[in-house]
């Protein structure tokens, strides 16, 4: 109980810190980022998830291994291109500066998600065909 | 018929106890690495005076700041399936039960908010896209302590749960339908490896050619190194009588041009270009070594110094050079990059490269030391 309540001290103490922080530095703006720090939680509370519900609904129907593959499947490329999304837009770009985003986003995204599919392709195919060799 | 939203609406059993937990545990290590790193990253760019940061080993900070990027990259998947996993409990009734509980989902909130916030402005950050109205470093430096306290707080209510997890799963456990959590888990831990592997080559060469979702490119560049800033952008005005001047505590003032410079004693040094933004890239420097620099003008043993460029423009146009890093003999003043004369985007006529060091503190455009 006393090692709980120090480390809720010390969580606490941290928070005020940050806190403290935002309201006080100039180049912040705590409306600016109290907008972002409850929209972006807002966003994937309200937007991303039902979405990613809404997907999982749509796959009610498979069966497995399908299922489980294709879970997998969209785990990944989820991921991937959320995190690939910011260069894909390629807002950051600049003229005089070519080595910053210097690649085809788009292009390298879709070869990503192509190699994820035949992979994926590839287990399944082992793990249908498995079961079936196990019973000659 | 409006239908209330509660837990029960969820049915999937990877909503359940122990795959959050082990989610939890994966995300407690990260962010401890994550936050350990941004500390180190910032007290760098901004050193109080009790901060002695050594110039060896060459490529810590290469290191620790990769680990940052690159690490917390791969901790959105992580971050995304335990939020999935705990997410019917945004539905629980009652909303609060108690001042304590209140407190509770206080913290949790402060967690979750500032965990997406952290991941998500790193990621635009890194991808020079600012659609924000906060300067990115201060608000993701605050933000870090409030997320960490939050998750210490967490930590410390969900601890039993965690010590749960450790333990083998019960019979009835293990005889639960549905999706296996292994296979879950697995899924999530593959979805970060791909996100760190398509990355990790923006810092680590020898995986470069894997590294197609990142943005950056070790040998892309002028003289086959990545810019950062540019002179355009930094708005450099080259005189025509440029002169580096070494002035301060010092029993010789000098002012030298390009040529004094070039007649100096050149020795070459290999050093990385470590961006805060976690690329780096390796790049051979030939010029005047600062030491020689100060023992020409005469500065004392312990004095620091202050880098001034040319640049009109911008953030870090100048930086503090301490103790062991004028005194390293890698430590160079370049002028001349893999071979060739300096790219005006590189740094032209002069720049400060050091080891062990963050990009923003390798001084370009130099005309000015000052010894204080």
């Amino acid at each position: 109980m006393k090692a709980r309540l120090v480390v809720y001290a010390v969580g606490t103490g941290l928070v005020a810190i940050g806190g403290y922080g935002i309201l006080t530095t100039a180049s912040v703006g705590p409306f600016g980022w109290a907008l972002w720090f409850a929209g972006v939680a807002v966003a994937h509370d309200f937007l991303l998830v039902p979405v990613v519900m809404a997907v999982g609904l749509l796959m009610r129907r498979t069966v497995e291994p399908y299922r489980s593959c294709l879970a997998t499947t969209l785990i990944i490329m989820g991921a991937v291109t959320v995190v690939a999304l910011p260069l894909v837009l390629g807002f950051g770009k600049r003229p005089d500066n070519l080595s910053q985003l210097p690649l085809n986003y788009p292009l390298n995204l879709v070869l990503v998600l192509l190699v994820i599919a035949a992979i994926s392709t590839v287990v399944l195919a082992l793990r249908v065909k498995g079961p079936v060799e196990r019973r000659k | 018929m409006v239908r209330r939203i509660t837990p029960m609406n969820f049915t999937s059993r990877l909503h359940d106890e122990r795959t959050a937990s082990w989610l939890g545990i994966w995300l407690g290590v990260s962010f401890t690495v994550t936050f350990i790193t941004g500390l180190i990253s910032h007290f760098l760019q901004a050193p109080p005076d009790w901060m002695l940061w050594p110039s060896q080993p060459v490529n810590l900070y290469r290191f620790t700041q990769g680990l940052h990027v690159i690490g917390g990259l791969a901790t959105l998947p992580l971050l995304l399936a335990k939020m999935w996993t705990v997410y019917p409990k945004l539905w629980q009734r009652p909303v609060v039960r108690s001042a304590a509980h209140a407190l509770e989902r206080g913290f949790v909130f402060l967690l979750v908010a500032g965990s997406l916030f952290q991941l998500v402005t790193g990621l635009f950050n890194i991808s020079y896209w600012y659609p924000f109205p906060f300067f990115f470093t201060a608000a993701h430096y605050s933000t870090a302590y409030i997320v960490y306290g939050a998750l210490l707080v967490h930590v410390a209510n969900e601890w039993a749960k965690v010590r749960r997890a450790l333990d083998p799963p019960t019979a009835h456990d293990a005889s639960q339908s549905g999706p296996s959590r292994r296979g879950f888990l697995t899924a999530v831990a593959a979805a970060s490896g791909v996100v760190a592997l398509t990355t990790v080559g923006e810092t680590y060469a020898p995986l470069a050619s894997l590294a197609v979702l990142a943005p950056r490119r070790p040998r892309v560049g002028p003289q086959r190194l990545p810019v950062n800033r540019s002179a355009r952008a930094a708005r450099v005005i080259l005189p025509a009588d440029y002169r580096l001047t070494v002035s301060g505590a010092v029993r010789r003032p000098l002012a030298l041009s390009l040529t004094d410079l070039a007649a100096l004693s050149q020795h070459t040094s290999a050093l990385p270009i470590t961006c805060v933004e976690g690329w780096s890239a390796d790049a051979t420097w030939t010029g005047v070594r600062l030491h020689d620099l100060l023992q020409l003008a005469g500065a004392d043993d312990d004095a620091r110094l202050r880098v001034e460029s040319l640049q009109t423009r911008g953030g870090y146009g100048t930086s503090m050079v301490g103790p062991p890093h004028w005194q390293d003999p890698l430590t160079l003043l370049a002028l001349r990059l893999n071979g060739e004369t300096l790219h005006l985007d590189h740094g032209y006529p002069c720049r400060l490269i050091a080891p062990n060091r963050p990009g923003v503190l390798q001084t370009k455009w130099v005309t000015r030391v000052v010894v204080l």
